[in-house]
């Protein structure tokens, strides 16, 4: 699987590990990671932690098209991501992307343009939970009960 | 007919709950949509949401059958 969803914290060595395995032994020259982290600030309020929730079967399709679709457009040995799911604390890692290739430029490419992808594509939804006020869903309009 | 749906986000914050199995005669996403949230969804939800149908995204006009799984899908926020 070249998309996952975890529950549990991120390790970002067994991710590195886990993207080199999936590129042929030997091919890649270097890999490009992004961890985005759970900062204590958003649109000028505070922070204090948040939420992700995915609609697990349908992420991980999209997901797994979005990598797909990265080692497609750029030359690359291997894409993969992780993203978590679940109430986190400030400074935990949320989500992790990795490219691997023979050439840098391929590899930062790759990462970012993939990393943009899963933002825009896959259904995952961020609440988050601020200092001074109820928790509120990200990017989303409100709808009234 | 019978439809299973799930809900997240503000989708399952209005209808207060995960998911839930609903009789209906919509013929599609857009009507089923109406059906369940009637003034409470901004305009043209098919203009700022996206819609799955049995695990797949699906087009807003598609005609729904028996037994089919419903997902109303507010604007992605991973990352």
């Amino acid at each position: 699987m070249t998309f996952l969803l975890s529950a549990e914290p991120l390790d970002a060595a067994a991710c590195r590990a886990a993207l080199v395995a999936l590129a042929p032994p030997g091919a890649a020259g270097g890999v490009v990671a992004f961890e985005g982290l759970v900062r204590n600030h958003a649109e000028g309020r505070s922070v204090e932690s948040l939420e992700y929730h995915a609609y697990d079967a349908l992420a991980l399709s999209e997901g797994s098209r979005v990598m797909d679709e990265a080692r497609e457009r750029f030359a690359v040995e291997a894409v993969c991501a992780v993203h978590r799911t679940g109430h986190l604390a400030l400074g935990e890692t949320a989500v992790w992307v990795g490219a691997a290739a023979a050439h840098r430029q391929a590899a930062f490419d790759a990462c970012r343009w993939a990393l943009d992808e899963v933002k825009a594509r896959v259904p995952i939804w961020k609440r988050e939970h601020y200092a001074d006020g109820p928790a509120e869903w990200v990017a989303v309009p409100r709808i009234a009960p | 007919m019978t439809l299973h749906l799930l809900h997240f986000s503000v989708f399952r914050d209005a209808r207060g709950c995960d998911a839930e199995r609903v009789e209906t005669d919509a013929p599609t996403p857009l009507a089923l949509c109406a059906e369940l949230f009637g003034a409470a969804v901004p305009a043209q939800p098919e203009a700022w949401a996206r819609v799955a149908v049995n695990d797949a995204f699906a087009g807003w006009d598609v005609r729904l059958a028996e037994g089919d799984t419903v997902v109303f899908l507010a604007p992605s926020a991973g990352g």
